[in-house]
């Protein structure tokens, strides 16, 4: 064993929820040190988020070529090229790792490549390539984030059977996926692999696909991939995984009916599983539930100087969730008391066409007790989203009596950039008076939100 | 149609206001811009006025009565409206807001200036209004102190409501006098400082002999040349503004995270007219000369006599003086104006025997008792303000400058 460090704060994990700890942390004052076993930037930077991201613009443009000809731009041929886009992913990660690195150092924040294990609650283990060494630290903040599970399938292991991360780094394109799972992630990449030729189905075991958001969203995605080509298999059981004849065999059961078929690449996304394995939670004595961490609301674990934020609490599973969960989290760790809310956390789902949701959905309010009025208004009467060729809608749930806005749904182009507003109008506690009272710049999307929040007044003008 | 005169919310935590003078009688005619009534409300009056060109048909309310916001005062009759436009009165609907050419309801002001404002959620004020909840006695728990919607309905889960609240037992001799609004202003005040502030007072004594013929110098001459009425008080206010310069953490609020020094130094006056209590607001008082606050202040009497005093008069004040001398008081401790985090009371002053050396020598004595926000402040800034005080009162020729 090498010399104990001692610091104020140790951060375990290098994502979105780490990074801005450690940031805050030492902005404040505190001596810092972060640990990660991987790439710093974590699973949004490096296998999420980003990567996904720019996948996304791939598609969104290769959708846009698709259809200019009725712009009167007509593309002869589209070559799509997937190592050319992997590379230019690749590029626009490396350069964000980098600058998490260059801010972590500007702020004198130690960074320590290896995996960290609790001794005590006041010491962490951390084996570097090289050695090992102890730390002591005050505090401990635990955001070790999550990986993509694995269910206990038959055949999961087989060759051409990958996961998110290897999908985001793909030599070549598959002729046909399919994808396990239509929550967020797999209903992002169907949607992205079908935009780029390749024939999807998805298998889910729910009835409906992308499940936490609003049903009515559900639908109109449901609808809307279907249309675009992809197949929607729901209440469907995946048995197992075989080979045949060089291609993947998935067999399925949907209610009694048992079925099969066909892939040339399986992508598995049915969920994630809590990176706590390695962190010997029990030395340090902090309580977990199959491995996700429990919190009180001021990001405390059942140890009073170790907190946890992010992924690995198994919440909500968002970077700018972790980004608000470290904020509060170095807060209380800094004597300032604060609570974590959840109530605005938008949701931002990157199909085609995108979903952005703040607050509750319709079941939600009404499953609250709340008295619930419903104004849904149509994008076909918004000019913008008309020329964008954007169909969708935007949603408000709102109190009756109050007009309190309790959740907005939006389906369409742009929906995703949407949410910064409606999550300004949520945190801020504004009614639909105060929403529809904004002047809202024309022609755009935004119109929309304003649209809809007269709508639930009754006092609606484009629809 | 005919339209309704409603009773206009003065400031935002204004629930209901008592109609003093109707300037218009019924049959009138009326104006655009003309004022028909006053109104009074947290201790001002106010003048309402008309956004209809019309005829004052009918008058609801009578002088002494206490109207909810927004409730109709009297029914105006337009121009064009026929006699059949008035069959129940009771069926007369305001004309809505958006389709009446005009303007909103002039007051003399919309909301008080600075640490009156109250920082809530739009949903918190729309929760308050209807549980009538005051925001003035929450402690926000949102962003920056904001006051949310969860602050509301707890302090009104914690607080029912006094109409909830079984009726006192009425015994035979008891008499009962209804709250006028100023007195329920001034319990809600006092009640508030109660809650949220921790008082200290002490006292100490002043050799007022200099002031006082500082003072009879001054003050036939200024009658003569200036028309003005100088009293003591003028000379207390640019003392105590001056030492609020100096220590200017007695001239400040506390925020939930901070404590604010207040930009301007506004002190208020309280006054008994007509057995009613004041508190007009001289602003700026280290900037403005002892002629100018005495000039000031006579005015306020002035207005608070004839009932012409407002809002504007009476808010942003941000210390507060009470002069108890005049009532044969030796020395009070007085409430502080909350948010306000001092106030000085002044005692009567007395003429005694005092040792100079071996000499006796006659003084006039005064006891001022400071009362302090001990959350705030603490016993050595309180003193260092006191004696800076009693340095300038003592050596009153400074006041001058």
């Amino acid at each position: 064993m090498s010399i104990t460090t001692s610091y104020d704060v140790a951060v375990i994990g290098g994502g979105p929820g780490g990074y801005v700890a450690a940031l805050r942390a030492a902005q404040s004052g505190a001596k810092v040190c972060l640990i990660e076993k991987q790439d710093l930037g974590g699973t949004c930077l490096n296998v999420g988020c980003i990567p996904t991201k720019t996948f996304y613009k791939a598609a969104h443009l290769l959708n846009e070529i698709k259809g200019s000809a009725e712009l009167g731009i007509k593309v002869e041929k589209t070559n799509f090229d997937m190592p050319r886009l992997v590379s230019y992913k690749n590029g626009v990660v490396a350069k964000l790792v980098q600058g998490v690195a260059y801010l972590l150092k500007k702020n004198n924040v130690t960074v320590i490549k290896g995996v960290a294990s609790f001794a005590d609650k006041n010491t962490l283990e951390v084996k570097t390539a090289q050695s090992a060494t102890r730390i002591n630290a005050k505090n401990i903040i635990i955001a070790a984030g999550s990986s993509n599970a694995k269910p206990p399938i038959e055949g999961i292991d087989g060759k051409n059977v990958i996961d998110s991360t290897q999908a985001l780094s793909l030599e070549k394109l598959p002729g046909e996926i399919v994808v396990i799972g239509g929550g967020v992630i797999g209903a992002e990449l169907a949607c992205i692999f079908n935009s780029f030729g390749a024939k999807v189905t998805v298998l889910e075991m729910l009835p409906a696909i992308v499940n936490g958001v609003d049903h009515e969203c559900q639908a109109y995605l449901a609808k809307s991939m279907i249309a675009q080509g992809i197949s929607l298999l729901t209440n469907s059981k995946v048995l197992a995984i075989k080979d045949k004849d060089g291609r993947k065999q998935i067999d399925y059961e949907c209610g009694e009916r048992k079925s099969n078929i066909f892939a040339d690449v399986v992508l598995v996304a049915i969920g994630r599983a809590p990176n706590s394995a390695q962190l010997g939670l029990e030395k340090g004595g902090v309580e977990s539930k199959k491995g996700w961490i429990k919190v009180n609301s001021a990001m405390q674990t059942s140890v009073p100087n170790i907190y946890a934020i992010g992924d690995a609490l198994g919440e909500q599973m968002f970077a700018h969730a972790a980004y608000e969960e470290a904020e509060v989290a170095v807060q209380n760790i800094l004597g300032n008391p604060c609570k974590m809310k959840y109530s605005s956390v938008p949701k931002a789902v990157f199909t085609n066409p995108e979903i952005g949701c703040v607050g509750l959905s319709e079941k939600e309010a009404k499953d609250k007790g709340y008295d619930v009025a419903v104004a849904t208004f149509p994008l076909h009467g918004n000019g913008r989203a008309l020329i964008d060729g954007g169909e969708g809608f935007v949603k408000i749930v709102s109190e009756r009596k109050y007009h309190e806005i309790l959740g907005i749904h939006i389906v369409g182009p742009s929906a995703t950039e949407l949410t910064g507003e409606v999550s300004l109008a949520i945190t801020s506690e504004l009614r639909l008076e105060d929403l529809a009272a904004a002047i809202h710049a024309h022609p755009t999307i935004s119109e929309a939100v304003k649209e809809a929040a007269l709508l639930a007044m009754g006092r609606q003008i484009h629809c | 149609m005919p339209t309704e005169l409603l009773m206009p919310r003065v400031q935002p935590a204004m629930q209901d206001g008592m109609i003093v003078k109707w300037l218009k009688k019924e049959g009138d005619q009326i104006k655009k811009g003309e004022v028909v009534v006053e109104i009074t409300s947290e201790k001002a009056s106010c003048e309402v006025e008309t956004f209809h060109d019309g005829i004052l048909y009918k008058i609801l309310a009578n002088p002494g009565d206490v109207i909810p916001v927004n409730n109709p005062l009297a029914i105006i009759q337009l121009a064009g409206d026929k006699p059949e436009d008035f069959p129940g009165l009771e069926t007369v609907k305001p004309v809505p807001i958006i389709v009446v050419e005009g303007k909103q309801i002039q007051v003399t002001s919309e909301t008080p200036n600075g640490n009156g404002k109250i920082k809530a959620s739009p949903l918190a004020r729309c929760l308050a209004a209807e549980h009538g909840v005051d925001l003035a006695s929450l402690i926000g728990s949102g962003p920056g102190g904001r006051i949310i919607k969860q602050d509301v309905l707890q302090y009104h889960q914690s607080h029912p409501t006094v109409a909830k609240q079984a009726p006192a037992m009425q015994q035979q001799d008891d008499k009962r006098i209804p709250l006028s609004i100023i007195r329920r202003e001034t319990t809600r005040r006092l009640q508030l400082s109660k809650d949220n502030v921790i008082p200290v007072t002490s006292v100490t004594e002043i050799n007022l002999t200099g002031l006082l013929d500082l003072y009879k110098s001054c003050k036939e001459l200024w009658r003569d040349v200036y028309k003005t009425n100088l009293t003591l008080n003028a000379f207390f206010i640019k003392a105590v503004a001056l030492s609020l310069k100096r220590h200017e953490l007695l001239n400040s609020t506390l925020d939930s995270d901070a404590i604010v020094i207040k930009g301007s130094i506004n002190i208020g006056l309280a006054m008994n007219i007509d057995d009613q209590l004041y508190v007009p607001v001289i602003r700026n008082s280290d900037t403005i000369t002892v002629l100018e606050i005495a000039q000031r202040v006579s005015l306020f009497a002035q207005k608070a006599k004839d009932k012409q005093l407002t809002l504007d008069d009476m808010s942003g004040g941000t210390f507060t003086i009470t002069n108890v001398g005049p009532f044969d008081v030796q020395f009070s401790t007085p409430v502080i104006a909350y948010p306000q985090v001092g106030i000085l009371g002044i005692g009567t002053i007395n003429v005694r025997p005092v040792y100079q050396g071996d000499d006796i020598v006659k003084q006039s004595l005064c006891y001022v008792s400071l009362t302090y926000d001990h959350r705030v402040i603490d016993g050595a800034p309180a003193a260092g303000f006191r004696k800076t005080l009693k340095e300038l009162l003592e050596k009153p020729f400074v006041l001058l400058n």
